[in-house]
This record gives C-alpha cells, structure tokens and sequence, in this order.
C-alpha cells in the first residue's frame, strides 16, 4: 500500500471516529452548529480524497452523506433520531469500505444503494417542501451533483497536495476545505450542494466563519502533537530500561569520592525522570476507548427498548497505549450486560418509582500506580439469594460455606467460570454472562475486576489495571542457584518452612505434595522439579511456598530462596523459548543478572492443578480467614523492639534507597510515582547514619482511606495473635497482643500523622 | 574452483573477510560484516527446557538475547573455559552464538572455496556452507542465517 492510501485511511478512520462521537451528542443537541460542521469535515475530507484516489464507493456513499449534512447544516433539515440512525449507517458503510481497502488494497464489491436511498429519500421530504414554494432548488440541487466529479477531483487534488506538504491529520481536512470555499464557487461545489442552490455569498460566507475558526483550533492542536511510531517507544522502553539497569549497578558501586556519589544520586534522579516521560509517551487517554461507547449505548438501548443516558467521568485519565487495547473488550462486555441486563425497561423503572431513563456511568481515574475503571448502572442489581442458589446449584460453594459468607463473597462467585452459562443467563438476574471471561481478560494483563451490588439499586463493576504493561512489580524467588521472577499480582501470600518443618509439614499423598495452610490442602509444585533442574539443594535448608491464585488455580510454588521484590522491565522472549510454555518473558535485574519471569497460569497448568469447585470453595474460605483475620499480624522488628502490623492492612512491603525518603517540615515521606505517604519512623531507622546507597524497609499499610508506610529493621514473620485480657477487667487489652508466646505492641496506623497541609504550590515543590 | 562459492563468498573479487573462530577443535569462518559485535565472557543464564541447543540468556544493549551454542549444536562436550558470544541480527531479531574463542580476521578468496563434502553427517551438512583450504588447515564456513535458533527450533 503506498503512502497516500496510507495517510488517508488513517485520516479517514480518525475523521469517522470524531464523526461518530459526533453523532451521539448531536442527538442531544441537533441544532449544534459546531458539532454539524465537525461531521461535514468528516464526510467531506473522505469524498475529495476518495474521488482522486479512485474509490468510487467511498464517493458516491459519501457524496449521498455530504448532501444531507449541507441541509443539516444549514438549518434546512434538524437532526432526528432516523436522520442519525441513517447517518450512522453510513459511518458504518464508510468503515467497513475502509477495512477491506486495508486488508485487501480494494474497495471490493457491494451494494450501497440502500444506504444511498435512505440518505437521499430524508433529503427528498426537504426539497419536495422546497419544490411547493419554489420549483427551482430541486433542478439545482440534482445539477451538481453530476457536475461533481471534475470538480472534486480538483478539490481531492489540493486536499492531498496539502497531506503530503503538511503531513498532519487536522491540517490537510480544515484547508482543503478552506482553500475550496476560497476559490470560489466551482470548488465550493463538494463543500455544499446548498451552496449553490442558495444564493452564494450568504452560505460561501457561513463556510469560511465556521472554518476558519475550527482551522485555528485544529492548526493549535496539531503544531504541538506528533504521531510516533510505536516501534520507536518501545525502542525508547527499551534502552530506559537498560539505562535503569545500569543506574541500579552505579548505585551500588561504592566508592570513596563524594563527588561520584553525588553524581550517581544525580543520575538517579535524571533516570526516575526520563523513565516517567517514556512511559507517559506510550499513555493514552481512556477517551480512546470511552468514546466508542456512546454509539453502543445508544444501539443497544434502541434495541431493547430502553432509556439509557450515559455519563463519563475521567476520560483524560491515561493508560499505557497496550493495556487499553486489551481493556476494550471487557469493557464492552460489561457495558452490554450493564444494558441487556442491569437497567430495566423504563415501565418497569417507573413502576418501583426510579426515573425512566436509566444512567450509565463510566468513570475512570488513578489510584496508585493504578487506573480504575468503573462501569456503574442505576439499574435493578444483582439479587445475591439468586447468585447463592444457582452456585450451590451448581457445586461451586457448598450450603454451609454459603450460609457464613457475606453478600460480597457471594456476589464475586459469578466470576466463577462455569457459572455463567445460557441457563444462567435467563434465571439470575441476568448478570453473569461471560464474566470468568471479562476477569480472566482482566487479570491477563495484571489487572484486577470486583463487583458490587444493591438489589434494586444498581450495579457496579470495578476494574483495577496497572499503569503500564512494561514494568511490573515481582518477586524474585531461587531454585536451584537460579534466580525466577513471580509477578506480584497473582502472589497471595509467603509461608516459610525451615528443615525440618519442610520434612514434618510437607505431606505427600502418594508422590503428590500438599501443604495444610490454615487446615486447608495446599496442592504443592516444587519449582525444581518442574524445571528438570540438576542441582539439588540440600534438604537441610529451609524452603518457601509462595501461595499463588493464577486464574483461578491456586497452589504453592516451592522454592529455595527468595530475594527482594523489584519493579522488572520485562523483556520479550525469542519464540524457540516461549515454546517452553512455561516463562512469559525474561528481565535483568539491579544486580545485572538475568531472570527468567514464571507464568503462573501455565505452571499450574503444566502441573495439572485444576480450578474445581472444591478449590474455588477454599478460595472463598480463605477469603473469609483472611477477612476475619484481625488476628493475623505482620511481626516486624523496630530497632530492638519486636512490633505487630495488623496483616488485613498491610497492602506491600517495600525495600527502599534510604536515599528516597525526603521531608515536608520534619515528617519523613516516601514518593511512589506520584503517590506520597507519611512513614511511622518509631525505631529512628532515619536518625542513624547513613552509608551511601544502604536499603531500607518499608510496610506500607492501609489506615482508613490513606496509605502510611512503617519504616522497620526487619520483617520477621505472619503469625496469628492471641488476644490478652487486661487483668482484673474482662476488657481486652488494647494496642498489645500476644505472638509467638511473646507479649507484642500493635503498631497504631491511625496516630500516623497525616500529611501536613502546606500551601498547594509549596506541597508541589516538594513532590517535583 | 569445484563448486559454486556461496553468497557470503561472492562478495567481491578480493576475497571477504571472515573472523576465524573456535569450538572443539575445528576453526570456523564467519563473514566479519555479519557480526554485530563480539561479547568477551559474558554471563549467561541457562534456560531450564530449553533444547539442547540454547546456550542460555544473553544481556546485550538492554535486550535478552537468546544464544545458541555452538558446541551442542555439534555434539561436543560442554567448554569449560570462559567463552565468547557472537551477536547476529536474524529475522526474528538479535542472537548469539557461543564459541570457545574469537580468532583472527582473514580474508577468503572465493577459488579457495570447496563445498560440504558427501561424507559429511547430515547435522553438519545442515549448520556448514562448506570450507575454505588455507595453508594452515580447512576454515570451515558458517552462514549466520543457519544459526538462528527461530531457524533451528524447525
């Protein structure tokens, strides 16, 4: 395909993007001029360049869209459901043309002559009116529309001529049409068909107000944009993650000059700063995505024969370029069953006295290191006695498992793949379809989907996506002298087992290993074993099992050792190694080794572990431990003294530079990206000083709707804690509790000072 | 001349530089414009399941490279001195080759060219484009493309 055809499919494609976007809110307000004039650009830009590069499809459908737009434009005709309904047909035609000239470099065979009928027969009803009162207009209006392929192919010709010496999207659009009202009538021929069947200088003036104006803005818009190859990104990811790399090796170089030192926290700082704007590069508003959806809710709606208004919230929010392309569908999906099945029929709304429209409400913003999309519905909810039959029904959770969870626990079982089916469809309220599908999507790219539910009162289903795709927290784990990256999302938890614990606790039911966590059976894979690897490790040493849940699959990987958790640049593997199956990708670490990065799903799968009912009922009594385990404890040391953090609230645990940690007044704060917590520094960890480049250990903990970071010499254990009972009262002492036959103080998160509130542009210096 | 010089070979009138290098005990020739660029004792990183073939991971310019190991691919015994890495450009992207040791750059003459003879197994039939006589031994000749482990993994 050459450069031209190219361009202009690209154009094209952006152009009926705008133009469908368009549509949708024009059906709010059909008399918005501005909007009008956006459309016509569209059908405009496709018909002049279509007619010199030959397509006569494309021209003849959007010649028949232009005519009815010029009498939209000009007030002649106001837009009405059909007109839009017709329009979007149209988009539709245009599209669809434009995926085949892609994929096959023609615009092939079809009948577009319905499409065409229907656009001229909404204009016929406007110039029969015309014709009673004035015979005229109808003879002119048909006259130049022959006299119109000479002239568009002139205008085409500017058009182009402007693509090729421009090169950008908005320009060549905004002055082909602008260059055509210019010269006068003749070219104002494909601009408006109205143009010459009324007098000329009222409506040639009308197309240069509107143009020039819009041209201004577009011109703004496209002088500071650039398109970039996404090649070329993902070239850049690459050699910032290497410069990360090599930034990682300079820090832990020691050396004696202080000038070197002050210049490797330099270059630290630099590499924090370019990794940012790379990444924010590959960003891309979730507007990509949101705006497709007027069009489906409006679709859907009218299919059903229901009222929907749709609200978006947060479509400036960004997500990496990749992660919205994988988001689209689940998205789509959830907004469908949103539709088919959370909003009823506005009789029945107004029945139980809600407004007959509906509201769908798409909301997206950041929290974290995370995006979150909402897609939120006023409709009639999911009924969680409904949810519950249908799962016991069908054995995914048994009657007494159900009788003790909560309505959350319960509703999350509709994730449960085999508890959607067409019978599920009909008999549940309707939710259901296809949801293993939208989380299983989900968690493909890190991610993480919730629902919530009031019967009567809508729905709302959470997606929780990581920023980007290219970096992602691990956990570097040992096997055999070899070092494994595990993506933190799927981790669940640690359990360490010294010798002889790993001899006495591990139990085998003919050769397969199984591990009692909290009285459950823990299906065990050893991690050496599965890789064949040589080097046996002696069975004196201690071992851990990383309690993983990869779709659904939950077991525990064994494993020699682990190593700190870091944020990994994952790197693609050639084909000859992903055929192992097992290893995603491979990445190289501070310390400049490599590690190969575990798929988890694929281990399981390759170890048989199956998602069976029986499992999906302990995910869900762990749920429900670890829910009510207020009595499970993080056992950290501060400075000499032993320390419990409440486990439910400890969301990571962190090995940081001591480097990072800077200072609003005198209360120490840590940044994460753009995240900033206040640190609990009781052990004085901060006060002692420092050697360059020396690590230090942070939990962060959730208190409330805030996050705080407790600075600690050590992480020691989980344990659970025995209340005590202050003596001569029955009263349960507070703050202290006993762990490990030790009497143990709970740290307090709440007396954590907040964040003190300085001025807004003070408290921006300190985050830059 | 017996037998058409291959394309690596037919270069130019003078001959075409090639760098000599070790495995076991045979001297190979690779076309030196091919050559990305040599990796003195790099440390690699094994790959568990791999085919015999893959030497391990490489790190080079931020990318994890995939080598293959010459020595496998020929059946010898694993070296136990420090090797060298050649980085090649496939169609599938960058890979290594493992090698005891990075020679000297010679130039070839294309007369001095003789193909794979008959008697040669058909492993080594594959993986050789033939040999080039020097006064000082046989220099057989390695056509990178034949290396590349997407080539290799079919």
């Amino acid at each position: 395909m050459d450069e031209l055809t190219r361009e202009f499919l690209i154009e094209s494609q952006e152009g009926l993007d705008r133009m469908e976007r368009c549509l949708t809110e024009l059906e709010e307000s059909p008399q918005d001029a501005e909007l009008l004039a956006e459309i016509f650009r569209s059908v405009h830009t496709i018909k002049g360049t279509t007619g010199f590069l030959g397509y006569s499809r494309l021209e003849s459908l959007s010649h028949a869209g232009e005519n009815l737009l010029g009498m939209l434009r000009d007030g002649r005709l106001t837009a009405n459901a059909e007109i839009i309904s017709a329009l979007l047909g149209l988009l539709d035609s245009l599209r669809a043309i434009l995926a085949l000239i892609e994929s096959e470099g023609a615009e092939g065979e079809g009948d577009d002559r319905a499409v065409i009928e229907r656009l001229v027969s909404l204009q016929d009803a406007v110039l029969q009116n015309n014709s009673a009162e004035d015979p005229t207009p109808v003879k002119s209006a048909r006259k130049p529309s022959r006299k119109k392929p000479a002239s568009g192919k002139r205008a085409a010709k500017k058009t182009t001529a402007l693509v090729v010496s421009g090169g950008a999207a908005g320009i060549a659009s905004d002055e082909g049409a602008q260059s055509g009202s210019q010269t006068g009538s003749q070219i104002a021929i494909p601009v408006s068909q109205s143009a010459i069947s009324r007098p000329g200088a009222y409506a040639l003036s009308l197309n240069r107000e509107g143009n020039s104006e819009s041209t201004a803005k577009t011109l703004a818009s496209a002088d500071s944009t650039l398109r970039v190859d996404i090649d070329l990104l993902n070239r850049m990811m690459n050699l910032v993650g290497e410069l990360v790399l090599t930034r990682n090796q300079i820090l832990q170089a020691t050396s004696a000059d202080a000038g070197f030192t002050m210049l490797s926290r330099r270059l630290d700082m630099v590499t924090a700063d370019l990794r940012e704007a790379v990444m924010k590069a590959r960003m891309q508003p979730v507007s990509y995505v949101f705006s497709k959806f007027p069009r489906l809710v409006r679709d859907l709606a009218q299919q059903l024969g229901k009222r929907v208004r749709l609200e978006m919230e947060g479509q400036e929010t960004e997500l990496d370029k990749s992660l919205l392309e994988a988001i689209k569908d689940p998205l789509t999906h959830s907004v469908r069953n949103s539709i088919d099945h959370g909003i009823e029929a506005p009789e029945t709304r107004e029945a139980m006295g809600k407004p007959a429209e509906g509201v769908l409400k798409l909301r997206a913003y950041q929290d974290g290191s995370h995006v979150i999309v909402e897609v939120i519905d006023d409709g009639g909810g999911i009924r969680v006695e409904k949810v519950r039959d249908k799962a016991i029904e069908r054995k995914l959770i048994t009657t007494e498992k159900a009788a003790q969870s909560s309505e959350r626990e319960l509703l999350q079982l509709i994730f449960l793949p085999g508890f959607s089916t067409a019978s599920a469809v009909t008999n549940v309220s309707g939710r259901g379809v296809g949801m293993d599908v939208v989380r299983n999507n989900v968690e493909k790219i890190g991610g993480k989907v919730e629902i919530e539910s009031r019967a009567g009162k809508g729905t709302t289903l959470r997606l929780r996506i990581p920023l980007t795709l290219a970096i992602i927290p691990a956990l570097i784990v040992r096997s055999s002298g070899q070092s494994f990256a595990l993506p933190q999302g799927v981790l669940d938890e640690l359990v360490h087992l010294t010798a002889e614990q790993a001899k006495a606790q591990i139990e085998w039911l003919e050769n397969t290993p199984l591990y009692r966590l909290r009285g459950r059976l823990l299906p065990l894979v050893f991690l050496s074993q599965l890789l064949e690897q040589r080097k046996a490790v002696a069975d004196n040493t201690g071992r851990y099992i990383a309690v993983l849940n990869a779709d659904g699959r939950r077991y525990g990987l064994v494993v020699d050792g682990l190593a700190d958790p870091e944020e990994i640049v994952v790197k693609p593997l050639s084909p000859v190694l992903k055929q192992i199956g097992l290893f995603s990708g491979a990445t190289v670490m501070g310390n400049g080794e490599m590690a190969l990065i575990l798929d988890p799903g694929a281990v399981a799968l390759r170890a048989s572990i199956a998602i069976s009912g029986e499992e999906e009922e302990e995910q869900a009594e762990d749920v429900v431990t670890l829910q009510k385990s207020d009595n499970e404890f993080l056992l950290v040391e501060t400075a000499a003294q032993r320390a419990a953090v409440p486990l439910g609230e400890v969301i990571r645990i962190e090995r940081i530079p001591r480097s990072s940690v800077e200072r609003i007044g005198h209360m120490p704060v840590l940044r994460f990206t753009d995240e900033l917590i206040p640190l609990e520094d009781a052990s004085g960890v901060l006060h002692r000083p420092s050697e360059d480049g020396s690590q230090m250990t942070v939990v962060v903990c959730r208190d409330g709707d805030r996050h705080v970071g407790v600075v600690v010499s050590h992480v020691l254990d989980v344990a659970a804690g025995a209340p005590l009972v202050e003596a001569g009262t029955s009263a349960v002492a507070a703050g202290v509790t006993l762990l490990k036959e030790r009497v143990t103080g709970v740290v307090d998160l709440s007396r954590i000072p907040p964040l003190p509130a300085p001025e807004p542009e003070e408290m921006m210096e300190v985050v830059v | 001349m017996t037998a058409a010089a291959p394309a690596m070979l037919q270069r130019s009138e003078a001959g075409v530089e090639m760098c000599s290098v070790r495995a076991g005990g045979t001297l190979f020739g690779v076309p030196i414009m091919r050559i990305l660029e040599i990796l003195g004792a790099p440390v690699t990183q094994p790959v568990p399941l791999a085919p015999s073939y893959i030497g391990g991971l490489v790190h080079y310019r931020g990318e994890v490279l995939t080598a293959v190991s010459l020595r496998s691919l020929l059946e010898l015994p694993p070296y136990d001195g420090a090797s060298d890495i050649l980085v090649f450009e496939g169609p599938g992207g960058y890979f290594g080759v493992l090698v005891d040791a990075v020679g000297e750059v010679m130039t070839v003459l294309p007369e001095a060219f003789e193909a794979n003879p008959s008697t040669l197994d058909d492993r080594r039939k594959a993986l050789f484009a033939g040999a080039c006589k020097l006064d000082e031994g046989l220099l057989v000749m390695l056509d990178p493309d034949r290396l590349d482990p997407m080539r290799l993994s079919q």
